[in-house]
């Protein structure tokens, strides 16, 4: 086990043009980090980095306090899983995994007591004589975490490793590392553009666009509090909702209503985001957010069902960093209800929002408000918008994780954002 | 019934299945025709006529209409026939033009060359091909018990092995240091690929002026840099034309660079950034991964190694020639010695054939592997 740190690492190919842009984060002991983003982010150009397979263009990085930015790949004590599995397709899944100890030049008998070992922990003894190609790409998943596990690396790297499997299997998968991880104790970063591994299997979660971090954060407060338009965009699916308030003299309000966080300056302009669940059927309360419109299309997924309601307040996109109000006629609100309700179809619907699940953003920069109103008022008042009890749900998270293990999380690198 | 009965007749089927009219210029016979049948090829006279002396430019939409208009004209086709434009199918004759001539070069060239190869094999018979008699397989068993014939044929193998050997080594590890982005890359290519692209004979030409014992640029060298003691007579002395002929055969290895380095470019760089963090070097990543990872390659190179060495008849042929006193000799160079000394061409047909059959057997191999490769990609 070990801890990683990045501080302010920086990697520039050709240009001017940084693929990552001074990452600054630390890696707690155990902890299972996300490293998520679009495409072409940096994420993996920042993983293959802490492996050694690129080198740092500026900024240090250390694991277990030893700068390691000079070190060979294989003296920094790290295994990887890669994408395609990177198996030896000329030899047997024995000695794949036995491998890197032969390297190490460790007893063939120890060798085979190890592999052994890995191979029951990971239900592929029976594969053991056979050849990668052989293997379904559920057990070659296995065979190359088993691979790296052999060598008892002190940080495990993993680079979107369910990308290439099956929807079911991926599921399965993901269970399965998160469980052996939890059980080896073993620091993993983990680099996914899949929204939904980085929620379920991190304990942290670093969102990245364009070679620069964007948030650092639990699962849930990435996706309760994003630190700017572009996370709150990118969480979640349906994304979330982003809508243009009137905006005057009298302050900004969304049909009619005051609204937006207390000791926030008037004069600035400011996008409101709502997730689809946050939005409800039904009267608002006098301190609710009501809006109103036509149910235009709806998508049923079993449990659930997307609305898609076509209403009268200025609905935005964000693109390319940049706040767009939709085409005329095009303003519609993603809703997500409980059930099956094709009834909705083009009926005429009340919503309502609770105003703690409102969240503001500057237009202009994108920031999202309650970091301005933390630095205002402290940590324990984000704008009051219900962070304190959004941050006791956390803190009683942080304490310990669901199976009582220590989580080991080190909340040190807050924000980072632009 | 006539022809031209039979003719009109079919003409009225073909209308009749296919809506599509062939009445050009025949004049229906009147006395043998009833009445449907008359009234069929007034209509599709007159819509000749009418599309040969008023053509009208059809827009799309008209066209589409006119179709829906025949459709409901004609009679029901068969159900997942397309609309076909007017327009014949290449008939034999269309066949005939397009495939003949290949057809007439390979029936001369190929299978008559073979035949008459396996025919003279059989028979005593001079350049003239005159008065030929068969001898049955005597051609065959002089052959076999004429040690220059073996010694040809081993000849042939040894100089397949030192190009394979060569292949395999300085070949792989030229093409791994190319792939890998070695500095001089160009000139790399440019030295080793080119004297593939260029004619062999040539090559050969070149290598025989330049080790001229007396005048040849090896020697002039040797003796102006002082080193006159190694100036030898490299295409007279038997044991030095021999190492001429496999050093001849080594510089042409491009073939085999290209395709190490063709493949080189299909590996998954994964596996080596697998292995480096595995803790595996520069040279166990090339002998303990690449190499095997090449496997399909190896065999590639090998097969087609030896194919060429069989065809090599112009490296030696424009070196050596052959010589000295046979002992660089290929099987292609004893087949044309003997067929232009012309005192039994047959016996040459005999060692083609034999040489033939060898190749087809390691072709047989070679395609064996190929499919097995496909396979198991």
């Amino acid at each position: 086990m070990a801890t990683v740190a990045l501080d302010n690492v920086t990697k520039i190919y050709t240009g001017d043009t940084p693929s990552v842009a001074n990452v600054s984060l630390t890696i707690g002991n155990g902890e299972f980090l996300a490293l998520l983003g679009p495409s072409g982010c940096g994420k993996s150009t920042l993983l293959r980095m802490i492996a050694g397979l690129e080198t740092v263009t500026s900024g240090e990085l250390i694991i277990n306090d030893r700068p390691v930015s000079g070190v060979h790949p294989r003296d920094r004590n790290i295994a990887m899983v890669f994408q395609n599995y990177a198996l030896y397709p000329h030899m047997t899944i024995r000695e794949n995994m036995e491998y890197p100890l032969k390297l190490q030049k460790v007893e063939k008998k120890s060798r085979n007591l190890k592999v052994e070992e890995v191979a029951s922990l990971l239900e592929i003894r029976e594969e053991l004589d056979r050849k990668p190609d052989s293997l379904s790409g559920g057990q070659r998943q296995r065979v190359a975490m088993g691979r790296a596990l052999v060598r008892e690396p002190a940080v495990f790297l993993m680079d979107e490793p369910l990308s290439n499997l099956d929807a079911r299997l991926r599921i399965q998968m993901r269970t399965e590392i998160v469980v052996l991880q939890r059980k080896l104790g073993i620091t993993t970063v983990y680099v996914t553009h899949d929204q939904v591994e980085a929620m379920t299997m991190a304990d942290r979660i670093v969102v990245i666009n364009k070679g620069r971090v964007q948030q650092i954060g639990p699962p849930t407060e990435i996706y309760g509090w994003p630190a700017n338009l572009f996370v709150a965009g990118f969480m979640g699916s349906p994304p979330m909702n982003f809508l243009q308030p009137e905006q005057s003299s009298r302050g900004v309000r969304m049909n009619g209503r005051k609204t937006a966080a207390p000791g926030h300056p008037d004069s600035r302009h400011v996008v409101v985001g709502i997730r689809p669940e946050d939005i409800h059927l039904g009267q608002a309360d006098p301190d609710e957010l009501s809006l109103h419109g036509t149910v235009a299309a709806v998508e049923t997924l079993g449990a659930e069902t997307l609305c898609h309601i076509a209403t009268d307040v200025t609905v935005l996109t964000v693109e390319a960093g940049e706040v767009i109000p939709a085409a005329p006629g095009r303003n519609m609100l993603v809703v997500r209800m409980p059930g099956y309700r094709v009834d909705l179809q083009d009926k005429p619907v009340r919503l309502r929002a609770d105003r703690n699940a409102v969240r503001f953003f500057d237009a202009e920069s994108g920031r999202a408000m309650h970091l301005d109103s933390e630095d205002q008022f402290g940590p324990d008042m984000k704008g009051g918008l219900g962070l304190r009890r959004f941050k006791q749900v956390n803190d009683d998270r942080d304490g310990a994780s669901l199976d009582g293990r220590p989580t080991g999380r080190q909340p040190q690198e807050k924000g980072n954002s632009k | 019934m006539g022809k031209r009965e039979v003719l009109e007749r079919r003409l009225r089927v073909v209308e009749r299945e296919y809506g599509v009219s062939l009445f050009c210029g025949i004049e229906p016979m009147e006395e043998s025709r009833d009445e449907e049948s008359r009234d069929i090829g007034r209509m599709a006279q007159e819509r000749h006529q009418s599309h040969r002396f008023r053509p009208k430019k059809v827009r799309p939409r008209d066209r589409r209409a006119e179709n829906d208009m025949q459709s409901e004209r004609a009679p029901k086709r068969r159900s997942g026939r397309r609309d076909r434009p007017l327009t014949r199918r290449p008939g034999l004759r269309g066949f005939a033009i397009f495939f003949g001539p290949l057809f007439a070069f390979y029936a001369v060239f190929y299978f008559f060359s073979f035949l008459f190869l396996i025919r003279t094999s059989f028979q005593d018979v001079s350049l003239s091909l005159r008065n030929a008699i068969d001898i049955g397989w005597t051609n065959y068993r002089l052959l076999i018990e004429d040690p220059r014939f073996l010694d040809a044929l081993k000849n042939n193998f040894v100089f397949a092995g030192a190009s394979i050997l060569a292949a395999m080594t300085i070949g792989f590890f030229m093409a791994v240091g190319l792939w890998a982005g070695v500095r001089g890359r160009a000139f790399f290519y440019a030295a080793f690929l080119l004297p593939s692209l260029m004619p062999i004979a040539l090559v050969a030409s070149v290598f025989r002026t330049m080790l001229e014992a007396r005048f040849g640029a090896v020697n002039e060298f040797l003796r102006n840099v002082g080193l006159e003691a190694l100036a030898q007579r490299w295409l007279v002395d038997p044991d030095l034309a021999y190492g001429v002929i496999i050093i001849m055969f080594v510089y042409l290895i491009g073939l085999p660079l290209l395709y190490y380095t063709s493949n080189l470019a299909l590996i998954n760089t994964s596996v080596l950034e697998s292995a480096v963090l595995d803790g595996a070097g520069p040279v166990r990543i090339m002998y303990g991964m690449l190499y095997p990872l090449m496997k399909n390659t190896h065999k590639t190179v090998t097969l087609s190694t030896v194919l060429i060495s069989f065809r090599a008849f112009d490296i030696v042929f424009f070196s050596t020639g052959g010589g000295p006193a046979g002992a660089t000799q290929i099987t292609g160079t004893y087949v044309y010695n003997f067929t232009t000394s012309g005192t039994n061409v047959g016996f040459a047909s005999a060692a083609a054939v034999v040489v033939l059959l060898i190749s087809l057997v390691v072709s047989a191999v070679q395609l064996r592997i190929y499919r097995q490769a496909g396979a198991d990609q």
